[in-house]
């Protein structure tokens, strides 16, 4: 599977340790500058309005902060667990916002958000980028938005069923292909990638 | 929930469409079934999605009012009561705390005192404010110089003031004004590395006070 260089997540894991067992503000910082704005990304990609996307990002550091103790290195990589700690304080944040200004704004699914390969300066990272969103782009149209509004629009599967107005049965079977067919790709890319003998 | 209905739920589950009430049945059955190995797979591609976006510049804001949290939470002791005598004491007891972070500083003065090379330490906030510092010592010149950055607005007719904190008890060390970038840079005549702890308030200008009136909002450990 793709991952960050190892150094890279050696620095990461000691970041961690430092802030769970010293309390050390500076790696939690360093940790930010890293990582905020990934963060910031993904939160802006789930919540349009700006202040949200940020006071979400805020909170999910400060969640580092208090409980870097509890990341274990088989929850996979600190960049996954930050993110996933983002992930499901934005899922929240949109859940407790149920309007109908986020449905109008999500149900929109923008493409090149998925494409423009500049702005990145760490090649690793883009390449990362690009791997994931070409896999993406490969699923068909209907499972990827399915995904999507899953994953980036925090709704649920029924609130996803009334909105492209299709069974319930639908929506989690698009879930599931889209799934199957992404660890399918990912896994691929990865082997085609491993040097050669 | 049959193992049918959970596999057609793992993959929501994963990307967290899942309801709170759907989770809680699907984690039940997971604890006694292992036959759904998907699982773990879909939470790794759902965790590699976020990389698939353009990461975003966050506003400094966020950073300061993050920070300003952290360092809240590091030293809770000197928010709490508006009794001076308990602040100071908390500032002591933060001291402590910031020793014990292993910051190497009892090292580093050692090194220092037997070089009589300078000696820094840091300044966190102390309350809402996002201010931050440093304390260069210069043990043969018996001069400090207080650096600060991100000092809070100050009202026309106040000063800010340092004190060295010995034993519990706060010493007037100085006033100031910040400059227009909100930092400002103050210097210290005295044996500065014989005290405790150093902090900053406001207080009524131009003068200052003798004794603090205000809750310190920027302080740090000179052990
Ligand atoms: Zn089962």
């Amino acid at each position: 599977m793709m991952s960050q260089v190892a150094g890279a997540e050696d620095r990461d894991t000691n970041l961690v340790l430092a802030v769970a067992e010293r309390r050390d503000p500076d790696a939690l910082a360093r940790l930010y500058d890293l990582y905020g704005g990934i963060a910031y990304g993904l939160t802006l990609r789930m919540i349009a309005d700006p202040g949200m996307a940020e006071e979400v990002v805020q909170e999910a550091f400060f969640n580092v902060w208090r409980n870097a103790a509890s990341y274990s290195e088989d929850r996979g990589s600190v960049r996954t667990w930050l993110l996933s700690i983002v992930h499901n304080l934005g899922i929240d944040k949109l859940r407790r916002l149920k309007s109908k200004q986020r449905l109008d704004s999500q149900i929109e699914v923008p493409e090149d958000a998925l494409q423009r390969p500049d702005v990145w300066n760490e090649v690793e990272a883009d390449l990362e980028r690009q791997r994931i969103s070409q896999a993406l782009l490969a699923l068909p149209r209907e499972q990827r938005t399915t995904i999507e509004l899953a994953y980036f629009g925090g709704y649920s599967h029924s609130e996803i069923a009334n909105l492209l107005r299709i069974p319930l049965g639908t929506v989690k079977g698009r879930l599931r292909l889209g799934m199957e067919k992404l660890r399918n790709l990912l896994t691929e890319t990865t082997m085609e990638l491993s040097p050669e003998p | 929930m049959t193992c049918k209905e959970v596999d057609e739920l793992l993959a929501g589950l994963a990307l967290g469409g899942a309801s709170p009430e759907e989770e809680r049945l699907v984690q039940e059955h997971l604890s006694s079934c292992h036959v759904h190995n998907q699982v773990a797979d879909y939470r790794r591609i759902a965790g590699m999605l976020p990389m698939s976006l353009l990461p975003r510049d966050v506003p400094d804001l966020t950073k300061r009012r993050l920070m300003a949290r952290v360092y809240k939470d590091l030293e809770p002791q000197l928010l709490r009561p508006p009794v001076w005598r308990r602040a100071w004491m908390g500032l002591a007891a933060a001291a402590l705390a910031l020793l014990a972070l292993g910051l190497g500083v009892r090292d580093y003065l050692v090194t220092a005192q037997l070089a009589a090379a300078p000696v820094q330490w840091k300044l966190g906030s102390a309350g809402d404010a996002a201010t931050t510092g440093t304390l260069v010592y210069l043990p043969a010149q018996k001069t400090a110089t207080l650096m600060l950055d991100r000092l809070p607005t100050l009202q026309a007719s106040q000063v800010f003031e340092v004190w060295l904190i010995k034993d519990s008890q706060p010493v007037a060390a100085g006033v100031f004004r910040p400059g227009p970038d909100g930092a400002a840079s103050v210097l210290l005549k005295g044996d500065v590395g014989s005290y405790d702890v150093v902090a900053v308030t406001s207080e009524p200008g131009p003068t200052g006070s003798t004794t603090p009136t205000s809750q310190p909002f920027v302080a740090g450990s000179l052990r």
